[in-house]
């Protein structure tokens, strides 16, 4: 393996000021499991190598006093598929945690990782945009908050300067009669990336009966996580019936960009839009009603 | 005909032989050997499918502290090893991935910086990856001293049968008469695609000098190989070289030797240090061998009452840049085999060519020849049984072969002559599988006709399918030592290999039971080619049938020396006498008895050894006739797919082999296991994409490269190991070689639920979502 200096810094200041001074030849590490295989395959050769693991808080998440949740960036993937706050409103959530990839990933895999790591196919991704969460930026200079939706620029790359760190991710406290769906599809059942990952999120008016808000936010069809904002269009005052469900799903279809890779071919992936937000459409929509 | 006879320790579930000391950690594989001042091996390897290389200059990388060797094409030996057209490192690549450069050094680390500061200059030459590419007139030559692509044989690797232009045939009958007496001709292409083996561990080697002697420790399923190959590029006598070999890790074929062991010792003679070479992952994916891609044309004759008047086929296979394997025996397999034996019919034709290109070896893999041939022939089966309006279980028990129909060894079809032997009553076992495996699954119940499916939800339908398989169980000449000791317990002497397949475990178990000692009284040392006498380790299901077959007849030799010593003692003949629980008794007077540990002592040393007969001694007493060894096994697999996503699921998989005795049931049924994950993987998720323009392969790696687990397949009951026991000829108490049948049934199998499900044939091999989304027309 490729030589770099590592450090372990115990606080937040710390770590930014090692950042400002390394700045793109610095590599942060969270749970490790893609920053070291990218380090091991010689895709990425850091000079520096600076581990948030110590500092603390860094991996708790709460309910802040307003309501709103707040995710340290180095929450693991199995802490939010294990915590019991994170079901109902916020079921999405888990439901992207659960599916991310293996058991043992999920252990050590962070949602601050998973974000920064800006993979197309990165299954928190689409949950949390779809319950429009927000990032925290910080540097030694400076914090900013910006929606999660405009984090990524492409694939590997986001709006974080070389002297940021993503926090933590802040979700608004959903309003009522909403629930979420989180499908994905790989090679194989388990432990894949997605081909096409799906988030939706619905929220019913009080008798359940008419879609008031809806976001559709899909995963591995597109350089970054994207918004099917025609979809989202058609859902919003509408009854949801199977005649609706088939024409926003494959108006999302329809606004996906994938393309052709090892994983699989774009064709292919532009069918599976429509198949997996029709399917995800219907679960939220089940969930949401259930819950009113 | 089942076996009645009853064992004290064959066909008992006894715990494996290697099991604590795996379990416990103490098991030394050869990645756990560290020895003081050992170097690092590491390979550069080259970027082009097919170039010349003009220069190379190694003197920055020599200059690295802690580089110790460079080996490249300037100053190895001009040896071609195992036979190969290559020289053991050439001036020319063959494939993306060929290793250049080998450098040792105290580290991995300081090895792999040093790759970076070799210079290599490249000629690119055109290169050719598709085999029906390389088959064209004007084609790339991948060895253009050979004047061809298609392989016919060289002085090394005779191929007497092969005419010049590459085709190989094998014909029975009149496929032509054979076809005008039909009233249905059902015909088909069907591709079958590349796997790769993927070793829980990717292959490593250990050498060490100790004056002119060589020690060579190698995860091999063929130490033999390795041990003539390093004798023969080393310009060494046998008698100073060791190969050992002494925890392999699963292999399924893709353990067969390579020329990385020569180069590993040519560097720790020059550093005069021990040297360690172990691939990674992604080495293991471009540069060790997979199974053989296919392209099968095949026809069948029938007529309305649902006889088989005439097969044919005709098959491309990609044999990859060189020959490491004997070339032509993988599709030797299938005509001996699926395309010539699984059925009864009186007209065959087999004809078959083996095409080099510009991609890494292709080779022997679980199942070879059979699986790729059976997915063929099973399908198109289906088709006929179809067309003639039968029940696919009944059509199968109606003309799959039995008793007295021909036989013979794969390895006639290259080298002749054709004698056809004939198949023993073992193989009568066929039906019973089928019936066992109709019975298990309810396929009465469950089959609702052709193309129509057993229950639709939805999107979701639901097929069942049938498949049956056979492959050959090696016989090969073998021989084994099994050494007395004074306390009476016993010592096994083979060249087999333990890779994980139990063989350890079975030869103990035989050893013990023949001789009458407890299970645990026999150690057996496998694979030290300086202790075991000759075997050629495992290859085509060998373990049990030729393997521990010689240790049956070495223990008989000892316990024939032993029983001379006890007759004198007990004053009776030997044939008076008997053996159990460590005592020989005389027959019927059970206090007339002396224990086997005096009888050692009395003898000072007892060595029992045997070499196999010779496979053409063992003649079948009814009709006098030669007979051949093939396990078979009828597999029915159920599945569900979803025709919005092309999702499969295999829900359910009925599974019979027939394994002649279970010498340790669980190890077989773990064995069915394996072949059955790797069926399900070869066809559904595994896929090796290779660039089409550069011969690159571009997902070596467990992302994705989708190998089949134990997650993916189905659970508990709804996976039905069945296994049959109709003795075979000469096997150990009748066992045989059954780990690669369950390969060449439940691929065909999970096709012919497809089709059942959504009455469409898959073939090209991959039934992948995508693939059957687009077979579905969307």
């Amino acid at each position: 393996m490729h030589h770099f200096e590592y450090y372990d810094p115990a606080t937040l200041t710390e770590a930014l000021s090692l950042l400002s001074k390394y700045r793109d030849k610095a590599k942060v590490l969270a749970g490790g499991t893609d920053l070291l295989v990218a380090i091991k395959g010689k895709t990425i050769r850091p000079q520096c190598v600076i581990s948030l693991r110590r500092i603390a808080g860094l991996n708790q998440s709460h309910f802040a006093k307003q309501g709103n949740l707040q995710m340290g960036a180095l929450t693991t993937i199995h802490d939010i598929e294990h915590s019991p706050e994170l079901r109902g409103r916020y079921g999405v959530i888990y439901e992207a945690a659960r599916q991310l990839a293996s058991f043992s990933v999920r252990n050590v895999a962070t949602v601050g990782g998973n974000l920064c790591n800006a993979a197309p196919s990165a299954d928190m991704a689409p949950a949390l945009i779809a319950l429009s969460a927000v990032a925290k930026l910080v540097s030694a200079a400076e914090e900013r908050i910006i929606p999660l939706e405009d984090f990524f620029t492409g694939p590997g790359t986001t709006v974080l300067k070389t002297d940021e760190l993503l926090v933590d991710i802040q979700v608004p406290v959903p309003p009522a009669h909403t629930a979420g769906a989180y499908l994905k599809l790989g090679a194989k059942g388990v432990e894949s990336l997605a081909v096409v990952g799906v988030a939706v999120v619905l929220t019913l008016n009080s008798e359940g009966d008419v879609c008031n808000d809806a976001r559709v936010v899909l995963g591995a069809v597109a350089p970054t996580p994207m918004r099917a904002r025609n979809a989202e269009g058609m859902l919003k005052g509408k009854r949801i019936d199977e005649a609706l469900i088939e024409r926003v799903a494959q108006a999302a279809s329809d606004e996906s960009r994938p393309i052709n890779d090892v994983r699989s071919p774009a064709e292919y992936r532009k069918e599976l839009v429509k198949v997996i937000t029709k399917q995800a459409i219907r679960r939220a929509a089940e969930l949401a009603k259930a819950a009113i | 005909m089942a076996v009645t006879e009853e064992y004290s320790i064959v066909g008992k579930r006894l715990p494996r032989a290697d099991a604590v000391e795996k379990v416990k950690g103490e098991a030394k594989f050869i990645l756990d050997l560290a020895m003081p001042r050992m170097l690092q091996t590491k390979f550069l390897r080259s970027p082009h499918a097919h170039a010349r290389i003009v220069s190379i200059d190694t003197s920055q990388a020599e200059a690295l502290p802690g580089v110790k060797a460079i080996l490249t094409c300037k100053n190895v030996p001009k040896i071609h090893p195992l036979g190969m057209f290559q020289y053991l490192l050439d001036e020319t690549v063959h494939y993306a991935g060929e290793e250049v450069a080998a450098v040792a050094a105290v580290t991995r680390e300081i090895a792999e910086e040093a790759l970076d500061l070799i210079k290599v200059e490249y000629e690119v030459l055109p290169a050719v990856f598709n085999a029906e590419e390389a088959m064209e007139p004007d084609a790339p030559l991948v060895h253009p001293e050979y004047g061809t692509n298609l392989f016919h044989g060289t002085e090394t690797q005779p191929a007497p049968r092969c005419r010049p232009d590459g085709w190989l045939a094998l014909e029975v009958g009149d496929v032509n008469k054979g076809f005008a007496e039909a009233d249905y001709i059902i015909e088909g292409t069907y591709e079958t695609p590349m796997q790769h083996p993927c070793s829980p561990a990717p292959r490593s080697v250990v050498c060490q000098w100790s004056g002119d002697t060589l020690t060579c420790w190698a995860d091999t399923q063929l130490p033999f190989t390795v041990w003539q190959d390093l004798a023969k590029c080393l310009g060494m006598p046998e008698s100073k070289i060791q190969v050992v070999c002494p925890y392999a890790v699963g292999g399924y074929g893709g353990k067969h030797p390579d020329k990385i062991a020569t180069l590993v010792a040519l560097l720790a003679q020059r550093t005069g240090r021990p040297v360690r070479a172990a691939f990674t992952r992604e080495e293991d994916f471009i540069a060790t061998h997979r199974r053989l891609d296919y392209k099968t044309y095949g026809k069948i004759g029938v007529k309305s009452d649902g006889t088989i008047t005439a097969m044919q086929h005709r098959m491309i296979t990609n044999f990859g840049r060189d020959i490491a394997s004997l070339a032509f025996m993988i599709p030797a397999c299938s005509a001996v085999g699926p395309c010539s034996m699984l059925y009864e019919c009186p007209n065959t034709k087999w004809e078959g060519c083996t095409v080099m290109t510009n991609t890494e070896d292709h080779g022997a893999m679980n199942g070879f020849g059979s699986a790729e041939g059976g997915l063929c022939v099973e399908q198109l089966i289906d088709e006929a049984a179809e067309k003639i309006g039968l029940d696919p279980v009944g059509f199968r028990l109606k003309n799959c072969m039995r008793y007295g129909d021909r036989g013979l060894d794969f390895i006639k079809v290259l080298t002749g002559p054709v004698d056809w032997g004939i198949v023993g009553t073992d193989i009568d076992s066929l039906q019973e599988c089928l019936r066992q495996v109709a019975e298990r699954s309810r396929w009465r119940e469950k089959w609702q006709g052709w193309r129509t499916p057993m229950r639709v939800n939805g999107s979701k339908r639901r097929g069942i399918g049938v498949a049956i398989g056979m492959h050959h169980s090696a016989y090969l000449r073998y021989s084994a030592i099994v050494k007395m000791n004074l306390d009476g317990t016993a010592n096994v002497l083979t060249q087999a290999v333990e890779i994980g397949q139990g063989c350890k475990t079975a030869m103990a178990q035989v050893v013990a039971e023949t001789l009458g000692l407890y299970y645990e009284d026999v150690d057996v040392t496998m694979a030290d080619t300086k202790v075991s006498p000759r075997g050629f380790g495992n290859i085509g299901s060998g373990g049990t049938s030729s393997g521990i077959t010689a240790a049956k007849h070495a223990a008989e030799d000892a316990k024939r020396q032993l029983f001379d010593i006890a007759a004198d003692r007990l004053k009776v003949k030997t044939e008076e006498l008997e053996t159990k629980e460590r005592r020989i008794y005389v027959k019927g007077q059970p206090e007339r008895r002396i224990p086997i540990a005096e009888v050692c002592r009395l003898a000072y040393q007892v060595i029992g050894s045997a070499v196999n007969p010779r496979s053409r001694q063992i003649i079948d007493e009814k009709t006098g006739k030669v007979i051949h060894a093939y396990a078979v096994a009828a597999t029915i697999a159920e599945v569900e797919v979803d025709t919005e996503t092309g999702g499969l699921d295999v829900l359910r998989i009925t599974s019979a082999h027939d394994c002649g005795k279970a010498i340790n049931p669980t190890i077989v049924e773990n064995q069915i296991d394996m072949s059955l994950t790797l069926s399900n993987g070869w066809v559904r998720t595994e896929k090796i994409i290779i660039d089409p323009s550069t011969g690159v392969v571009l997902n070596p790696n467990l992302l994705d490269y989708k190998l089949m687990t134990i997650l993916d397949m189905p659970k508990m009951e709804d996976m039905q190991e069945i296994y049959v026991e109709y003795p075979c000829a000469w096997g150990p108490f009748g066992a045989k070689g059954m780990s690669e049948t369950p390969m060449t049934t439940a691929a065909p199998a999970i096709a012919n639920a497809i089709y059942n499900a959504i009455g469409i044939r898959m073939r090209g091999g991959h039934f992948t979502p995508e693939e059957i989304l687009k077979a579905l027309g969307k």
